[in-house]
């Protein structure tokens, strides 16, 4: 067995971890596309992110488009995102996601990952045959012994992997040093689950919520446990989200409720809120639609099979309504309670 | 001797948080002394009642069924069931991880009764397990396990849910059908969940102790329109967590007379508006 050991731990978490879209040239939805990856956005886009504070950064998730990138694709964005990273701060937490349909084309993809400097890798699990709790173990203990240089953030996607992950499932997790956090799946009823898969986890690493989750959460169960939120909303512009970081940390409830008030408020036409398995479908063109609306990057279009021009209308309609919202909470949040010295806007 | 048929001799609700009994220290003496003795006197009046059976009607907390499939009542058929589901769950809601019995000749009969009663709920014969939604009430009701359990799940979680009407008739089904049977002679229906709260939401820790005076009072009326009047949106006033007084309405319906509220205590530390009640069979 190899000694060697992630850099990160989970209790090493902490903060906001973004979760940005995988930036398109034009021509990337065509079925005959090749090397559709806009490198230089990409750049730019982990250059501002990072810069404009957020804590850590996973991509290659669902609507990081891990499902539709070639494989030379995929290694030229990874190249690009650890490599600017890498540049900003060597210390900077960066993970690629690598999930595939099999174990070894995953341990592949994670020995890559850890030769070119990348901090860990954001993990789904194979979905084409039924992934039972005993499976599911055997899959992440093996990846982990695999690679174990590499952290590991478990991805959580009810859609996307036909189901939650089993608690017997949790407590293999906190056996293994590589699995630093967990991507918890966003939605109020899965309160429902959470403080019980918390009694598995509990300190060992951070089921991390989506932002609008963060406050309950924090609130309830403290920055021991609940130190660190993902979110994709970063992508339009991260100060919202990481005035509720500062918030939460300088305890600052009464600033960190209004906050969230306000985050839910803009959420509260985006689909994802009212029925995440219709939100599920068009998961990937949705995030771009709003991405782009919102200015903060410019991450192109969506890759067949899951193209915008089969996106509902209504859908298209109430996601722009979302992102008037968030352009109005951003100038609110900017006039009450300013820049914190972490939030300064240094554009790239 | 001919057999008799079944009867529903009692029926039981109450709320179900993890608090309950994970961390029952924390609410104020008085309001937790009220409740673990209404919890005590809901035991011994089961007890008394000697019951060969009994129907369970709680909600899901996604340990069996998840969003992409979660029915909006399910009858399980199991001869046993195993609860907290994992030892971790069981050390966070401080009840030893076991085997619950299960009657599962009375499951079978109640699914194909309800599919002969037009209703359609899923059938679980293998594999659901508990977490705090049986876990925590029959700690207090039925410490020893020693009642063979029909668990009925009602989603009482995830829009959309049914209807409260829709729940309360299910609970008039449950009594037919037990009334159509000779395996059970003697059932109790306990529902357990609600009363006001709020799940994952900024809002939790807080309790609409008016929405659940007021509920409390339509259950002890046994005014069947006040009780079946409730729209989802007025339940959604008293969290997301509310919904699961659907558990109370399908128990309600089991019986269709009055309760006795035997305690109601908002308990923020238990993040639930927290309730017992008793039949007046």
């Amino acid at each position: 067995m190899s000694s060697k050991l992630p850099k990160v731990t989970g209790r090493d978490m902490r903060g906001v971890m973004a979760y940005p879209p995988t930036p398109a040239l034009p021509g990337a939805d065509r079925v005959d596309a090749e090397n559709t990856v806009n490198l230089a956005e990409s750049e730019r886009m982990i250059r501002s992110l990072i810069r404009d504070g957020v804590d850590a950064i996973a991509t290659n998730g669902t609507l990081g488009e891990m499902g539709t990138l070639t494989l030379e694709e995929w290694k030229a964005y990874a190249t690009c995102v650890v490599e600017t990273a890498r540049s900003e701060d060597p210390d900077f937490p960066i993970f690629v996601g690598a999930t595939t349909l099999n174990t070894r084309d995953t341990i592949a993809r994670m020995r890559f990952l850890a030769d070119i400097g990348a901090t860990g890798t954001l993990l789904g699990r194979p979905m084409w045959g039924d992934m039972v709790a005993p499976i599911m173990e055997r899959f992440y203990r093996h990846v982990a012994e695999a690679v174990p240089e590499l952290a590991i953030v478990v991805y959580d996607n009810t859609a996307a992997f036909g189901g939650v992950i089993p608690r017997s499932v949790y407590r293999t997790l906190v056996e293994l040093p590589q699995v630093v956090a967990v991507k918890y799946a966003g939605g109020a009823s899965v309160g429902f689950r959470y403080h019980n898969d918390m009694a598995h986890t509990r300190t060992s690493f951070p089921l991390m919520p989506i932002e609008t989750d963060w406050f309950p959460a924090w609130e309830m169960y403290g920055e021991e446990l609940v130190g660190m939120a993902w979110s994709s909303t970063t992508a339009m512009g991260p100060a919202p989200v990481l005035a509720l970081r500062d918030a939460l940390r300088e305890g600052r409830t009464e600033d960190a409720r209004w906050l969230t008030e306000r985050l839910r408020w803009a959420h509260e036409p985006f689909i994802v809120g009212q029925d995440f398995f219709e939100f599920a479908k068009y998961n990937i063109p949705l995030e771009k639609i709003r991405v782009n609306a919102a200015g903060y990057m410019d991450v192109g279009k969506s890759r067949v099979p899951y193209t915008e021009d089969l996106v509902p209308e209504v859908h298209h309609r109430t996601t722009m309504e979302h992102v008037e919202r968030y352009k109005q909470i951003t100038a609110e949040i900017e006039a009450k309670l300013g820049s914190s010295s972490s939030r300064n806007a240094e554009r790239v | 001797m001919a057999q008799t048929t079944g009867r529903v001799v009692g029926a039981f609700t109450a709320s179900h948080s993890p608090g309950i009994t994970g961390w029952p220290e924390r609410a104020e003496p008085a309001k937790r002394a009220a409740v673990e003795s209404a919890f005590a006197e809901a035991r011994s009046r089961i007890d008394a009642l000697a019951p060969d059976a009994v129907v369970a009607v709680s909600v899901e907390h996604f340990t069996n069924f998840h969003l992409g499939n979660l029915p909006a009542f399910a009858v399980a058929t199991s001869d046993s069931y195993l609860g907290p589901v994992t030892k971790e769950m069981g050390e966070f809601l401080n009840v030893a991880q076991h085997q619950y019995p299960g009657h599962s000749r009375l499951g079978r009969h109640m699914y194909e009764f309800a599919l002969e009663s037009d209703f359609d709920p899923a059938l679980v014969e293998g594999g659901l397990e508990f977490d705090e939604n049986f876990c925590v009430p029959f700690k207090h009701l039925d410490p020893e396990s020693k009642y063979p359990l029909v668990p009925i799940i009602v989603n009482g979680v995830n829009p959309p849910w049914p209807t409260v009407r829709r729940c309360h008739d299910f609970g008039r089904m449950i009594r037919r059908a037990v009334e159509a049977q000779t395996e059970a002679q003697r059932v109790v229906v306990i529902g357990t969940g609600g009363l006001s709260h709020w799940v994952g939401l900024p809002e939790s820790g807080q309790i609409n102790t008016e929405f659940d005076r007021d509920f409390i009072g339509r259950f002890e009326s046994g005014d069947e329109s006040r009780l079946l009047s409730y729209t989802a949106e007025e339940i959604d006033a008293a969290g997301n967590g509310a919904h699961e007084i659907r558990t109370w309405l399908v128990a309600a319906g089991s019986v269709q007379v009055p309760f006795d509220v035997l305690a109601y205590e908002p308990v923020p530390e238990w993040l639930t508006g927290t309730a017992v009640a008793a039949a007046r069979v």
